[in-house]
């Protein structure tokens, strides 16, 4: 057996560092609402973990079953943290999955944030040199700025890079959690249904299909029981991130279907609506994680990779919101705002398969997973 | 009053160290705040491992101390405060009021007559008491007293006592001593098990703590030794939940030295009475340290106890009966046993009040220095043989002082 | 005693009974005017006592039980003798006829012996309260200080060069008190200055103990240090010769001997010591380093027990893989035992990265490419795991410096020996030269004690106590054994028993030095005495003192050393000749008591056929206490019995059995303590004595026609007072269904 030292120092780095307390109580294990009877998480983890057994850690959907309830962390007597820890994990998965894993691991060290910012600052000043758009005076028209084609093309350009990237990440942790299962059961496909064990059965398109279902219902998130906040917040900006994308949508049916020139809308317009409720259920979800998160100590922190991503967020939903404020009150900066918000949208998609945003497939896929081998708490 | 060394706590660190410094040749003040010498011990049914009963070895110890005129004692006393340095220490002790003096012959007249029933404290509140009673069957001193917490002040024991022995008017009274030295053995408490809200403690009845059980077994307990459900069934199963707040930062994050073999012991209780009842011990590492092995590997050899490694962290109930969940760490398999009782093997905490001059740690245990010397579980968690080695090495401690 | 007063109570119900019956007896049988008061513990009555005392040599309390008010009754100089009318009659019977007899006889029994007792005087000699500590480790480096530091004059004996023993070897040491987070530096050194600066300790390196002969406070002592011979004399010793490692040459299957890189915990600290932890095969630095936990511990082919000290142990040389090497340290462990504060410990060094924990059993343990690889299975990781490593480190275990030795003849049964039930492992031997082989392994004090030359020990060759309230009990009056000769245990532990072992030291030069014994019959100045002129040389005594008391001359005629003595009377109960007694607690005082009782004569008395009579004799330390219990919760049992306390069962002398049954006692029951690998005798062996001696009693009842069930030896411990009355009533309705004893009326 080969023991990573170096992975174990890593684990450390990236927000485990009470990892080295766990003794193996497991009471983390039985207070767990979402660990299953066989082979249950975290404990198990906590140990791969300590011995800096990568391999296995890597291999393991478990840990994406883990929605940081910290009713673990709660109880654990030694403080070893094992949302934390798994959190950690988490992180450590999504950069050796992530291609190039070179890049993962240079943006999820806090002295990455350079880069982080880099790049889109970069991609901006190349495009203002080249197009030289000028603030054109007047009533505040973002598309008359920059025209919505670019912002288009671009996003088309960085969403399928994002999305080629997480394809690939996704791929990778699929092959992998799928390669150590030893039990397939069957499970009937409906919600509360009870476990079978009678014959091998991956039905991956159905399973996919009711994780899907989870997930958008957060059926999971919502058996936490000491950060239940989380469950809440975390769906805000779960739905804040849907009614964003139904609003870009409808954007775009006003665009290109219904022939809108403009889309400095009026309050009163449904997507306009849409958009702010996105957006204000945006703010609001990350900024009670944010303030949360500094409320409890005993159940952590969180890292910089948790921080960054929340910031983002957060970030995105408050430049959003200030553009439409500046543009309605008139002001130029508007556009200022604008191209902070655009390098923060960058930020957020063009990093998603590196960033904690990652967690969106690989949750999904473990859903998938846990529902097509019987990996479901019993109820 | 003046004596060579001071004693604070009667139970059986207090005790030894006490008696030995006595023995040695040394006038000895013993305080003790329960109208009871004997401490914790006297709670207990049987020692590890050889399941032998605590009250043989306080007899001899109660009967050295009849033979020792260098030590005298007092209980239903407290130190208030302790002022000056090795050597010359002045203490303040307030003796509360027992009401009943050396006319007491134990006849038990006042007890037959009094009205008020109370809980016993000494039986966690699993029986009741009368307001004047005997502390137990071994009370040293043999003697009744009231409990005033209680007492109405009817005076229908004043009336029923034939020797002039209860005066109701008794007061508090301040004394002071000058002593060279002070043995701090006033040892531990239970750890408070409705704080382990996990554990069912209090939510549950049929959850109850280790030294319940030492109660349940005890045949001056409130069941007269019979071990059964707080609901008076007879048990077919049972589950000992070791680290009961012990090992646990959010509770006593050191270990309790003792639990592992309290519940092993208790495990020969059980067993003893129920040949086939189903014992589940759950714990994360058996600490059978020392000879004390043999006396795991004698109850490990019963194929009816199951040892399962992987902490309770959930009882629930249902269909009147307890389950209790933990992974079994060595098979990752989560494990459920049904059982008729729970019993929490809960920590030891130091039971230590607040005494100006007296330092303590972080963790509550008391903090040797010049002249003050913790002795037992006040200094740190131990067994009783320990206790009473560290209590002896104390009184030498005590000892080198006082003979300056 | 000639003038005896007699005073009884008729509080707490005794006045149910008939009072001047009572006192009719003390009257016509004694000659003694008995004076009566309602509340004789309270100032008037005691006042009553006193203002007689001065006329009177010893008192008869008839009140109480002798376990309560003892202080109040307890008058200088006098022999106080109670007979228990509370306790032993009215709480504990219905108020009859019965009852009344059973007090009556209690009167007498009272009377008779406190005539019949004798003013004891102590043994006094001119004592030395200097003390031996053997052993220059850390353990008897503290006792030695502690003692100096006490105000007493030492000497202290190592047999090596120098002072300092195993930790003195060591490279660090775990923490010595509290917070036990920090491993630190040898203490050892600062000790041994201390100790060479102390003007109290005279110091023996290079030293041994040839020989010690006598007694407490008169122990004379001699040493061989380079071939001269020191003699001194001191009055009591301390044992604190530690510990041996376990001979990992037997670990084979841990393939100790078999690879070289295979080493002890032991081997590994001589590395750290050099400064470079290295693989011994090639000499390269070893970086990945496995400890196995319980190498021969906890293991019925190895040693039974668990050394304590080996988690820790491997807690820190872990460290030093991490400081040392910058290695990995992987520790495979059945139960991490760290009790107490020590969790700390464990908590601290579990926060190294490089330091890898798991619950594990080693599989298999093989060489691969120069490396060595350790199979374990059953492990916290869900699966069989091999570990490759550089170099395996046994966490092997403490074993007593006593082990092995030739210790007391009684651990050592011959063949025609019965070993006794108390000895956990007896070492049979087939003849003298047998012992002269194991002698050969050497010794520590070689004391000239007929039953042996060294401390008994209990279990595995360490010299403990049995008794969870006494630590230091020991079979050796004035010898007290601490660290890790008593059992396995840390530094900071064994400082702690050299402090308790002091202690006990200096207590035993103090008692000893105005005659007085140890518990549980502290200041007891009373001794036997033996009428040697009529003695037979049957060493029975000479064997059977549990706490070798007692030599011999080349004839066997028993050589008394009042100072080892515990005043059991195991001796007294041993001699068939019966010429050992005490003064206050005599042959001839016991067997008159049992004389005085009136047993009823079917020629004479009316209703005698019913009133049968026994005796039973009641250990004072478990069963009277436990008869006095029953009484305090009502529960009663058969007025016939008379009971008698013992110091001992074991000085039950088979006399007192013949005695009365020839005065036609129905039957006789001994109470007395547990024995056999658990005693709960305090006096060792004396209850099991007691049975052995019965079995012979059996044999005598047979012979003399009566049927052996008339006597019996029953066990019961103190919290048996529900199961007591029941086993007396359930023998009082055998011997009756029996019959009467035909010897009435002779």
């Amino acid at each position: 057996m080969e023991v990573d030292a170096q992975f174990v120092r890593d684990v450390l780095e990236f927000g485990g560092k009470t990892l080295k307390k766990c003794y193996q109580c497991a009471t983390c294990s039985v207070v767990c609402p979402q660990s299953p009877e066989e082979n249950p998480f975290p404990r198990k983890e906590m140990i791969w973990a300590q011995w800096g057994l990568k391999d296995k850690l890597l291999k393991d959907g478990d840990i994406w079953l883990c929605h940081q309830c910290n009713d673990c962390s709660e109880y654990c007597p030694r403080g070893a943290k094992p949302g934390e820890v798994l959190a950690a994990l988490r992180a450590k998965v999504i950069q050796e999955f992530a291609f190039p894993s070179f890049f993962a691991k240079i943006l999820l060290k806090p002295a990455g944030i350079v880069i982080y910012f880099a790049i889109p600052i970069l991609l901006t000043l190349l495009y203002l040199a080249i197009f030289n758009p000028e603030i054109p005076s007047g009533e505040i028209v973002i598309g008359n700025f920059i025209p919505h084609l670019h912002i288009e093309l671009a996003g088309f350009a960085v969403g399928g890079w994002a999305l080629l990237v997480a394809a690939i990440g996704a791929f990778r942790f699929w092959t992998a959690i799928n390669s150590e299962v030893s039990k397939v059961y069957e499970y009937k496909l409906e919600e509360n249904a009870e476990l079978n064990v009678v014959k091998s059965s991956p039905r991956f398109i159905e399973c996919l299909f009711w994780s899907v279902i989870d997930v958008l219902k957060h059926s999971r998130f919502a058996e936490c029981g000491t950060s239940r906040y989380r469950y809440f917040a975390h769906l805000m900006i779960f739905w804040g991130f849907i009614i964003l994308g139904v609003a870009t949508l409808g954007d775009i049916v006003y665009l290109y279907g219904l022939g809108v020139e403009e889309l400095a809308l009026p309050l009163s317009d449904p997507v306009k609506i849409l958009g702010n409720i996105g957006a204000v259920l945006l703010i609001l979800g990350s900024g009670w994680a944010i303030v949360a998160r500094f409320s409890d100590e005993r159940i952590g922190y969180g890292t910089y990779f948790d921080w960054i991503f929340l910031s983002t967020i957060f970030a995105v939903g408050v430049t959003g919101i200030a553009i439409e404020a500046l543009r309605y009150a008139g002001s130029v900066a508007a556009y200022y705002a604008y191209l902070i918000h655009l390098i923060l949208v960058f930020t957020l998609i063009a990093y998603a398969p590196y960033s904690k945003f990652a967690h969106v497939i690989y949750r999904t896929l473990a859903y998938t997973w846990a529902k097509s081998t019987g990996r479901e708490p019993k109820k | 009053m003046a004596g060579e060394i001071l004693v604070i706590g009667g139970g059986i660190a207090g005790l030894t160290a006490a008696i030995e410094a006595a023995e040695t040749g040394y006038d000895v003040i013993l305080v003790e705040k329960n109208p009871y010498l004997g401490g914790r011990v006297s709670q207990l049914n049987k020692y590890f491992p050889k399941l032998c009963p605590p009250f043989c070895g306080l007899e001899i110890f109660f009967k050295r101390m009849k033979s020792t005129p260098k030590l005298k004692y007092f209980t239903n006393a407290e130190v208030l405060e302790i002022r000056g340095e090795e050597g010359n220490f002045n203490v303040k002790v307030k003796l509360k009021p027992r009401y009943v003096n050396e006319n007491c012959t134990a006849c038990g007249a006042c007890r037959e007559v009094c009205p008020v029933e109370a809980p016993d404290d000494y039986n966690f509140g699993l029986k009741t008491k009368k307001a004047i009673d005997i502390p137990s069957i071994m009370a040293m001193p043999f003697r009744y007293y009231i409990d005033d917490r209680y007492c109405n002040k009817c005076g229908e024991c004043v009336s029923a006592c034939k020797y002039n022995a209860i005066n109701l008017e008794e007061e508090e009274k301040i004394i002071d001593l000058n002593v060279a030295s002070i043995i701090v053995a006033t040892g531990w408490k239970p750890y408070d098990a409705t704080k382990l809200d996990n554990l069912g403690y209090g939510k549950f009845k049929n959850v109850i703590t280790n030294m319940e059980m030492e109660r349940l077994a005890s045949l001056n307990g409130p069941t007269g030794g019979k071990i059964q459900t707080m609901d008076g069934r007879d048990i077919e199963s049972i589950a000992f939940v070791q680290c009961a707040g012990s090992r646990d930062e959010n509770h006593l994050p050191y270990c309790s030295a003792v639990c592992c073999l309290a519940s092993l012991k208790q495990a020969t209780y059980v067993r003893e009475q129920y040949p086939d009842a189903k014992i589940y011990i759950f714990y994360i590492d058996i600490r059978a340290f020392g000879r004390y092995e043999d006396f795991f590997a004698k109850v490990k050899a019963d194929e009816n106890i199951e040892l399962i490694k992987g902490k309770v962290a959930k009882v629930e109930e249902k269909d009147g009966k307890l389950v209790v969940t933990a992974e079994d760490t060595l098979t990752g398999e989560k494990e459920q046993r049904e059982v008729d009782m729970v019993v929490l093997a809960t920590g030891m905490q130091p039971a230590i009040e607040p005494i100006p001059g007296i330092e303590v740690d972080e963790y509550g245990f008391v903090k040797p220095k010049p002249g003050i010397i913790p002795a037992g579980v006040a200094a740190m968690p131990m067994d009783v043989a320990s206790a009473n080695e560290s209590a002896t090495g104390a009184a030498l401690k005590a000892i080198q002082v006082a003979r300056r | 005693m000639e003038k005896v007063g007699v005073y009884i109570c008729s509080g707490c119900d005794i006045d149910k009974l008939d009072i001047e019956r009572l006192k009719n007896v003390v009257k016509e049988e004694f000659g003694i005017d008995a004076k009566v008061h309602p509340h004789l513990c309270s100032k008037e009555g005691v006042e009553l006592i006193k203002s007689d005392l001065s006329e009177l040599d010893a008192v008869v309390i008839a009140a109480c039980s002798p376990r309560v008010k003892t202080a109040v009754f307890t008058f200088d100089d006098k022999y106080v003798e109670r007979a228990n009318l509370r306790e032993g009659v009215v709480w504990s019977h219905d108020i009859d006829e019965h009852a009344q007899e059973l007090a009556e006889d209690y009167l007498r029994i009272a009377i008779t012996k406190a005539q019949k007792a004798e003013k004891p005087e102590p043994y006094l000699e001119e004592v030395s309260k200097d003390i031996l500590v053997v052993g220059g480790g850390v353990t008897g480096l503290t006792a030695a200080l502690e003692i100096a530091k006490a105000g007493y004059k030492t000497y202290l004996v190592e047999k090596e060069p120098e002072l300092g023993g195993w930790v003195a070897k060591f490279y660090k040491t775990l923490p010595t008190s509290p917070p036990y987070t920090q491993i630190e530096e040898p203490v050892v050194f600062k000790l041994i200055e201390e100790v060479k600066n102390n003007e109290n300790i005279e110091v023996y390196t290079s030293a041994t103990i040839d020989s010690i002969s006598g007694q407490p406070g008169m122990f004379d002592v001699r040493l061989i240090q380079d071939d001269n011979k020191i003699d001194f004399r001191v009055g009591s010793i301390v044992v604190a010769t530690g510990w041996k490692p376990y001979d990992a040459t037997k670990l084979e299957e841990l393939g100790y001997g078999k690879y070289a890189d295979v080493i002890t915990n032991l081997e590994l600290e001589e590395m750290a010591k050099n400064g470079k932890i290295v693989r011994k095969s090639d000499g390269s630095e070893a970086k990945n380093v496995v400890f196995i936990q319980c190498a021969g511990q906890r293991d019925e082919n190895h040693l039974p027990y668990c050394s304590s000290v080996c988690c820790l142990v491997s807690l820190k040389q872990a460290k030093y893989v991490r400081e040392l090497s910058n290695g990995n340290a992987f520790i495979i462990y059945k139960d991490m035992r760290t009790p107490g504060l020590w969790e700390d410990f464990y908590k601290e060094m579990q926060q190294d990265e490089g330091i890898f924990l798991t619950k594990g059993e080693i599989k298999d343990i093989r060489e691969e490419g120069g490396k060595m690889v350790v199979e374990v299975t059953n492990t916290l990781l869900g699966e069989d795991i091999a570990i490759k490593a550089d170099l395996v480190v046994l966490a092997t275990g403490m074993v007593s410096t006593l082990k092995g030795l030739y210790t007391v003849k009684e651990e050592f049964p011959d063949e025609k020996t019965v070993p006794y039930k108390h000895i956990a492992e007896p070492h049979p031997i087939k003849s003298e030269e047998d012992i002269e082989v194991i002698k050969q392994a050497g010794h520590i004090l070689n004391l000239q004690y007929r039953q042996g030359p060294e401390l008994p020990t209990l279990k595995y060759g360490f010299p403990d106590s049995n008794y969870i309230c006494f630590p230091y009990e020991s079979r050796r009056l004035g010898i007290y054994a601490a660290g890790a000769v008593r059992a396995p245990m840390e530094i900071a532990s064994c400082i702690d028993d050299a402090k308790g072992a002091a202690l006990k030291a200096i207590q035993a030069v103090e008692l000893v030095a105005e005659g007085k014994t140890t518990f549980p019959r502290t200041g007891d100045i009373d001794f036997p005495q033996f009428f040697l002129q009529r003695c037979t040389q049957c060493k029975r005594c000479t064997e059977e003192c549990p706490f070798g008391a007692l030599d011999e001359d080349e004839k066997g005629t028993p050589m008394p050393n009042p100072l080892r003595c515990r005043r059991c009377g195991i001796c007294f109960g041993a001699c068939p000749e019966r010429i050992i007694s005490f003064k206050t607690y005599s042959i001839d005082q016991m067997a008159s008591a049992i004389k005085s009782i009136y047993v009823p004569d079917p020629n004479w008395d009316e209703g005698a056929e019913d009133k049968f009579r026994f005796i039973v004799f009641a250990c004072e330390n478990d069963a009277l206490p436990a008869l006095d219990m029953a009484a305090l919760n009502g529960i009663k049992y058969s007025p016939l019995v008379r009971v008698i306390p013992v110091r001992c069962l074991g000085s039950v002398n088979t006399v007192f059995i013949a005695d009365a049954l020839s005065k036609g006692i129905d039957g006789i029951l001994l109470i007395g303590c547990k024995y056999g690998e658990d005693y709960q005798c305090h006096f060792i062996r004396g209850s099991e004595l007691a049975n052995r001696r019965m079995e012979n009693v059996a044999e005598t009842l047979e012979r003399l026609m009566l049927e052996p069930e008339r006597v019996q030896v029953v066990e019961v411990s103190i919290s048996d007072w529900d199961k007591i009355p029941e086993i007396i009533d359930n023998f009082v309705n055998q011997i009756m269904e029996i019959g009467a004893n035909p010897y009435k009326g002779f």
